[in-house]
């Protein structure tokens, strides 16, 4: 387990659980937030570009914190980041492929 | 003589050491190919929600609440797993086993949830072949949950796993490893199913 924290990941124990836990309420935070805002009454041409920049950011704290991608080896995060890019070609492909046919 | 003797075990563990790699490495590519794979049906599912039928679409019938509560508790079991990985790192194979038990029960907790959602939205006359809306709905949706399946497989073999093993090297670990990155993946993938299908269904 130790060789899969890197510089930057905190070391001792109590550390690691307090940010564990501080991104778990971050991210139950954000999935309120995303809420209040979708009853708020938000226009939808504003309100959708925020749910996903919220999706983003919940993404980016889960693959940081919980899943180390940062702070283990460097290959593991081109192997996924090369597998997300090719993954968000694929997404945008199949949207233009059905939306123009 | 000595010093030749002495190398074998090293060479040994050197050699176990990298397969340890190579397994992590391995998982990280699987998960790679994964998010091409998830990106490919939630694309289409995006591509095809505008076309239900009638009275059946996703603003009719999702439950914006219910799925709340589903991300939470998806949430919640990511947590539970992110503790559980901690406490192996510090050896204490009774707290990772609890907090093992935990994920388990919130991941049977999530399915048991979405399977009554599927068979609310059964009843209410959305089958697999009623629209394109319902086609690409409940195969991104029904995968998710068979991922989840298989998560929570998983996580049973290695509790069983764990009341065997005496002690934890690192051999051990990785199998602890990834099983908690596979889970975290799920738990990102269905964080991007509520916000860019149920929310922005419902909103649109």
């Amino acid at each position: 387990m130790a060789d899969a924290h890197g510089a930057g990941t905190p070391s001792s124990p109590t550390e690691i659980i307090r940010s564990y836990v501080r991104v778990g309420v971050t991210l139950g935070l954000l999935t309120v937030l995303v809420l209040v805002l979708a009853y708020a009454g938000v226009p939808v041409g504003i309100l959708i570009p925020i749910v996903i920049i919220l999706a983003v950011i919940q993404i980016y704290l889960q693959a940081d914190v919980w899943m180390h991608l940062n702070h283990g080896r460097r290959l593991y995060t081109i192997f996924f980041v090369s597998g997300a890019i090719v993954a968000l070609e694929v997404f945008l492909a199949a949207l233009v492929l059905m939306w123009t046919h | 003589m000595s010093s030749h003797v002495m190398d074998v075990p090293a060479a040994a563990h050197e050699h176990h050491g990298l397969i340890i790699e190579n397994q992590r490495l391995g998982f990280w590519m699987f998960l790679g190919s994964e998010c091409v794979f998830f990106a490919s049906l939630i694309g289409t599912y995006l591509a095809l929600h505008g076309r239900d039928i009638g009275n059946l679409g996703p603003r009719q019938l999702f439950d914006i609440p219910y799925a709340s509560i589903l991300t939470f508790v998806l949430l919640s079991s990511s947590l539970t797993m992110g503790l559980g990985v901690a406490a192996m790192g510090r050896g204490e194979v009774r707290t990772m086993r609890r907090w093992l038990y935990a994920t388990l029960g919130l991941g049977l907790v999530f399915l048991g949830m979405q399977v009554n959602e599927f068979s609310t939205y059964w009843r209410a006359g959305l089958h697999m072949n009623s629209s394109l809306f319902s086609a690409s709905f409940y195969t991104l949706v029904g995968f998710h949950g068979l991922h989840v399946t298989f998560g929570v497989a998983w996580i049973i073999a290695l509790i069983v796993y764990s009341y065997r093993a005496k002690g934890l090297d690192a051999s051990q670990t990785v199998r602890f490893e990834t099983a908690a990155l596979y889970w975290h993946f799920v738990d990102v993938v269905w964080i991007l199913i509520f916000s860019v299908v149920y929310l922005v269904g419902v909103l649109q």
